[in-house]
């Protein structure tokens, strides 16, 4: 799911960069020294996570957890994630350097939209940890697929979902059980 | 927070021989063709990609297709030069390596220099690293933002 660089116009990647770093900007502000620590560990758990692979049809996808990082960061696990790919293409070589700025909105969204669902709709946690990790992958996945549209590239939106909806289940139960220990042991972390 | 470093080094100790999939590119050379084999980082094959064969000197196209069900694919280069061989699993990743093709390769010696396109640090080496790198700094921000301790007096 990192775009590589090369597949997207320069102009694009470089302007996407450039969003990203103001969006880095505005969800660091005021920030608490406090709150570092807790992003570091969930920058790192992201960046171990994501290097889970499921093969699948004749491919790889991976986990990310950025319905997790949504759930205890709120709006800071955007530069959680900004982080997290950026040593990621840097060390793994997954996702250009140049394209980190489109592959941290594609995939901060997935955790903004987590932070919401979680802060904002009403309902049990356990379900919203659950649904934060289904849809924290499944929205980067179809933000992605939708670029790949756009650009006339690769083999399809329904092949790229498709191959998704499996992982994001699995991070759904992912989230709902790391939810599930995290509240047993440090309640706090939730906590705004 | 010990137990919280304890799930993340348990989700490191489930991923460590876990295929990643960064693209490397194993390029060997064996008169008449040249083989390559696409593949993610873990080793995992990548099927059916789509690669692209250029003479790097001319930059003109040579042969384009897509890799067998093992992540091979082979040509037959007709000159002697530098070729580029790129490959796309249309996932959104995508690797490209350069290669020579000298006069010994048309004479029949067969090339053992197997060439790598991909990082040459173990995938173990690099996620270590990469936690101690994401862990460290978060470490510096905190105590730079925090400011120095006032001392006791």
């Amino acid at each position: 799911m990192h775009i590589a660089d090369g597949i997207l116009p320069m102009g694009v990647s470089i302007a996407a960069d450039a969003v990203a770093l103001a969006g880095v900007y505005a969800s660091s502000r005021n920030l608490d020294a406090r709150e570092i620590p807790r992003m570091g560990i969930s920058t790192t758990a992201m960046f171990v996570v994501s290097l889970i692979h499921l093969p699948m049809g004749g491919t790889s996808i991976h986990l990310g957890l950025y319905g997790l990082a949504g759930m205890i960061l709120g709006v800071r696990s955007f530069p959680a994630v900004v982080v997290n790919l950026l040593f990621q293409s840097l060390i793994f070589q997954h996702g250009g350097l140049l394209s980190v700025g489109v592959n941290s909105m594609t995939m901060g969204a997935g955790a903004l939209l987590s932070w919401l669902i979680w802060d904002f709709f009403p309902g049990n946690r356990a379900v919203k940890s659950f649904v934060c990790g289904f849809l924290g992958i499944l929205l980067p996945a179809f933000l992605v697929s939708l670029i790949f549209l756009l650009l006339h590239y690769g083999k399809g939106m329904l092949f790229l979902m498709g191959l998704y909806i499996p992982a994001a289940v699995v991070e759904g139960i992912l989230s709902f059980f790391i939810y599930r220990y995290i509240h047993r042991v440090q309640p706090e972390v939730f906590a705004r | 927070m010990k137990k919280i470093f304890g799930l993340i080094f348990c989700l490191w100790g489930i991923c460590a021989p876990l295929p990643a999939h960064g693209i490397v590119l194993d390029v060997r050379l064996h008169f008449p063709t040249v083989t390559i084999q696409v593949r993610y980082d873990g080793g995992g094959p990548i099927v059916f990609a789509l690669v692209q064969v250029m003479f790097a000197k001319e930059g003109s196209e040579f042969q384009k297709g897509r890799t067998d069900g093992n992540g091979f694919f082979s040509f037959t280069p007709d000159r002697q030069g530098k070729w580029t061989f790129s490959a796309d699993d249309e996932m959104g990743h995508r690797e490209a390596i350069e290669f020579v093709v000298d006069e010994a390769f048309f004479r029949g010696k067969a090339s053992d220099a197997n060439l790598h396109a991909g990082s040459n640090w173990s995938y173990l080496i690099r996620l270590i690293a990469g936690v101690i790198l994401i862990l460290g700094l978060s470490a510096l921000f905190y105590r730079w933002k925090k400011g120095r301790p006032e001392p006791k007096a």
